[in-house]
């Protein structure tokens, strides 16, 4: 099933030190849902290892992600393709970084979600709002973190 | 003492007393030393090429023996296999997987719980591929074609039509009244309260495989293993097939399961018995479905309410492979029964099969070859044209019913119905529930507001494939076929080529044998099941065991009467020809103390056999049926509707059932319920449907709404009895009659209710979001 988000915040930091935050596995896997664990491929390109549930579905899933169209500091374009539990995730997704005059950042996002398997099968009607709360906190975690 | 009670007499079923003391024996009793346990790792995607497939982490785990996949069971010619429909399909893929949930690796363990950590443990790497849910949108030239495989580059799989193309397209441009519909009529699973398994165990040293399967069919089923496996040295006498208590069927036990093929292999190379069997969401969503028609249906007619002519356009959805278990030469089974319990003057139907990134198969369920969604159509459209001729549906049909005088009848689509009664069980269907009661309340409350309908469905059925010019699978000819040992005490033996999977044949069969030779039911054991014990059958399913194997029952005790009789007059020192039979004994004519009961000839048999005359008293029958049989009835059913929540209730339903002379009331009665409970399920419930990704939805029992004694209404049932002429017991078969016939009654008690409003139709499953929806479109309810 295919699943599209979007949305729009404003982070109290500078553009700059939002898009290192962002672009380094590091420290956006401080916001990702239970990491389990992560390895670095090359530059721009992960391994990590998720802890994820939806209903009664709960396992680890093994994401591989890479950030292309790298326009410094302003878009990046991510994609995470996984698996696990029998289930596979594909997403694809942008980020666009602007400069405020006050100072602060504007992040847009837009997110496409494909989910294919047990977890769009048995969790069909769970998983929009469970997609939906695992990026709120996502996102707030980023502000919490950049804010801090 | 025991009695011989025959047909006709609700003897209490043999087989309850081991069922329901929880003694049964089913494939997962099943254990052998040594066993090993295979687990089945599936697809996501419905639709990817496979680009690795990582074993290391799964054979890393203590007790994962092996991981199998497409490539190894290329090596041995295995990964492909014949489905019963002249295709073929992937055992495991090698490069490609066709359908979420579709095998893609098998794991073999030595713990059936190491093994499922093995499957999660595999690692696949996929690349999607485009998805084709629709069978329109796949029959269109611009689609992606699925079957690469195949040499026809298309996902068109097959056309099929019957009847006359252009006197029905005349009869349709000159009628008074046409009519024209789309039905839909959604993919289902049997969903059996056992899912499908087996046990493989290859002996070594004397090279012979032994299958414990759950299958409905274990004759065909053997001589599909040597066939397939022929070149690996598995040869058919050395392969057994045992089919031990099946816990439901209903068609969904006939195809060959990957899961199956696997099992076999893995025994071969480990010399070790192997077990497979399946969890619940495996079962609903790999193995073969049921339905998924669309039918453009029309039908005409005359002003003064005769019907004219039927013209069925359908789309068939088969999945990723025709899997499907109907005759060869009947790609859409028996769906040309679609004229119905009605005399058209021209009829033309025709079916094109398509297939789609879904589960391969359409086999029947408790449909006897399509004859439900035949069934469902024609009555649908018939309570369509009764309105749209404001006629009384039930008048509408008394009216154009074939005449009792007319049969046997030759039908418009070819098939000659051997007997009926329609009249007599729509008038006594109509008198037990108050027809013309219910009628007048309804005009009432319509006054008022209130949604109440009424609807019919006079089913004509189609079943016991069948006669050998004509049918067969694979090649193999649709008899069955039945075995009597009488032994000296006068007990006997009957074995039949068919396979019980709840229907009751250890009573019925006996009772049938009973009723021929007057041993006692109690006196008789009926076994199936075993191929090294039975005799060669097609199998149980699509109502044939009645039809087919019980009739082979009855020639077969014939022939021990003729040479009973032989005895008997040895022993009575008569000719034959002064002997007469009166069940249980022959006695000389006008000297009835002068008598022989069979037990004494059974005896004799084997002490005091007359010179000439072979000794013992066995008899071996191949019935091949002279026609199908076609059971017929009327069911009304009576339903009120919310119109805050749309919800159907389903105030009072009656059946009234003619299934032939009737061998156990009893169990007549119990596969009746059953069947109209499996009729209520997609009237008002279940339904698998795909994602536009081709992600299955209803593939669990959280999602997939299967009636429970809570849902189901207090099923009225009776009988009328017209038998079949060419059958040796008069007998018809009554397996499907109720899940074939039951939908429509539903739905047209819906559409009765809502007809004034403007509402044609609505396609089953009848959910209540559906009919709210409707109800506010017509500005009944906010």
């Amino acid at each position: 099933m295919a699943l599209h988000y979007e949305g729009t915040l404003t982070i109290r930091a500078a553009r700059d030190r939002v898009w290192g935050f962002l672009v380094d596995p590091q420290t956006l896997s401080r916001c990702l849902p239970d990491v389990q664990s992560l390895d670095l491929i090359e530059e721009g390109h992960f391994r990590a290892v998720l802890r994820v549930g939806v209903a009664f579905v709960k396992g680890n899933f093994t994401f591989d992600v890479a950030m292309r169209d790298l326009q410094v500091p302003a878009h990046a374009r991510i994609s995470g393709r996984g698996g696990g539990l029998g289930s596979a995730v594909d997403i694809t997704s942008t980020v666009d970084l602007a400069e405020r005059t006050d100072g602060m950042t504007d992040l847009r996002w837009v997110a496409d979600v494909v989910v294919s398997g047990p977890i769009a099968t048995v969790g069909a009607r769970l998983l929009d709002s469970t997609v939906e709360k695992k990026t709120a906190e996502l996102f707030e975690c980023l502000k919490a973190q950049l804010e801090a | 003492m025991a009695v011989a009670h025959g047909m006709g007499h609700s003897v209490k079923r043999k087989e309850d007393a081991r069922f329901i003391r929880g003694k049964g024996n089913y494939i997962d009793d099943l254990k052998l030393p040594g066993m090993l346990y295979l687990d089945i790792v599936r697809s996501p995607y419905a639709h990817a090429k496979i680009t690795a497939i990582r074993a290391e982490k799964a054979l890393a785990i203590p007790g994962v023996l092996a991981v199998i996949t497409g490539r190894d069971l290329d090596k041995y010619g295995l990964a492909w296999m014949p489905t019963l429909m002249s295709d073929r399909q992937m055992v495991l893929p090698i490069d490609t997987v066709l359908y979420q949930a579709q095998e893609v690796a098998a794991v073999l363990a030595t713990q059936r719980y190491i093994a499922a950590d093995g499957a999660a443990a595999v690692e696949v790497d996929y690349e999607p591929l485009p998805v084709v849910v629709d069978p329109k949108k796949a029959l269109r030239p611009d689609a992606p074609v699925l079957r690469e495989d195949r040499e026809q580059k298309t996902n068109h799989i097959w056309h099929w039509e019957v009847g006359d193309r252009d006197a029905t397209a005349r009869a349709l441009e000159q009628a008074d009244v046409t009519v024209e519909e789309d039905l839909y009529i959604p993919r289902i699973h049997v969903a059996s309260i056992e899912t499908c398994g087996c046990v493989a165990q290859w002996d070594s040293v004397d090279g012979k495989l032994t299958l414990w399967m759950t299958t409905q069919a274990p004759h065909a089923i053997r001589t599909v293993v040597a066939l397939v496996a022929g070149h690996l040295g598995l040869a058919e006498h050395k392969i057994r097939v045992v089919s031990p208590d099946i816990g439901g069927g209903f068609g969904g036990k006939v195809p060959v399961y990957p899961g199956y093929v696997v099992a076999v292999a893995a025994s071969v190379l480990t010399g070790k018995p192997v077990k497979w069997i399946e969890d619940r969401m495996e079962n609903i969503q790999a193995d073969s479905f049921a339905r998924d028609y669309h039918i453009t249906a029309e039908l005409g007619a005359k002003r003064d309410g005769t019907l004219t002519a039927l013209r069925f356009k359908t789309i068939a959805d088969h999945g990723a492979f025709d899997a499907a278990a109907n005759p060869s030469k009947f790609p859409a089974g028996l769906f040309s029964i679609c004229t119905g319990s009605y005399d058209f003057q021209s009829a033309f139907v025709e079916v094109d099969g398509a297939y789609t990134n879904k589960p391969p198969g359409g086999i029947a369920y408790r449909c006897s070859f399509r004859v439900t969604e035949a069934s469902y159509a024609i009555e649908r459209m018939a309570d369509i044209m009764a309105h749209e001729l404001k006629m009384d549906p039930a008048e509408f049909r008394l009216k154009n019913f074939i005449r009792p005088e007319a049969f046997p009848y030759k039908s418009p689509l070819g098939w000659t119905y051997d007997s009926g009664n329609y009249q007599g069980a729509l008038k006594k269907a109509m008198e037990m529930i108050g027809y013309t009661a219910l009628r007048r309340e309804q005009a009432e409350k319509r006054t008022r507001g209130e949604l109440m309908g009424i609807g019919i469905s006079s089913f004509t059925e189609i079943v016991g494939a069948g006669p050998s010019h004509s049918f067969d699978i694979l090649g193999l000819k649709m008899f069955d076929s039945a075995e009597i040992r009488v032994h000296p005490t006068g007990k006997a033996v009957a074995r039949f080529g068919t396979k019980s999977q709840g229907q009751g044949h250890e009573t019925t069969y006996a009772q049938v044998i009973a009723h021929e030779l007057g041993i006692p039911e109690d006196d008789i054991a009926v076994e199936e099941g075993d191929t090294d014990t039975a005799p060669y059958g097609l199998g149980t399913y699509a109502s044939r065991s009645t039809p087919v194997a019980a009739a082979a029952g009855a020639v077969a005790a014939r022939k021990i009467r003729d040479k009973a009789r032989k005895i008997a007059a040895h022993l009575l020192e008569a000719s034959e020809s002064d002997l007469e039979w009166e069940r249980g004994k022959f006695f000389v004519k006008g000297s009835p103390q002068r008598a022989k009961t069979i037990q004494e000839i059974a005896f004799a048999a084997y002490t005091n056999h007359p010179q000439g005359l072979e000794a013992g008293l066995e008899a071996v029958a191949y019935y091949d049926p002279p026609n199908l049989t076609f059971p017929f009835g009327s069911y009304i059913c009576v339903v009120d509707i919310d119109k805050g929540t749309g919800e159907v209730k389903i105030r009072r339903f009656v059946a009234v059932d003619d299934c032939g002379n009737i061998i156990n009331p009893m169990i007549v009665e119990g596969q009746v319920h059953g069947g109209l409970t499996m009729g209520l399920a997609p009237a008002l419930y279940e339904e698998i449907t795909y994602d536009d990704d081709g992600n299955i939805r209803g593939g669990s029992f959280m999602d997939y709404l299967l009636p429970t004694s809570m849902e189901t209404p207090r099923w009225e049932t009776a009988n009328t009895v017209t038998p079949s002429p060419h059958h040796p017991l008069g007998a018809k078969g009554v397996g499907e009659s109720a899940t074939v016939g039951a939908p429509a009654a539903i739905a047209n008690a819906v559409i009765d209710a809502m007809w004034h409003l403007g509402v044609r139709h609505i396609d089953i499953p009848i959910t209540p979001w559906k009919v709210w929806k409707v109800l506010r479109q017509n500005g009944v309810t906010e």
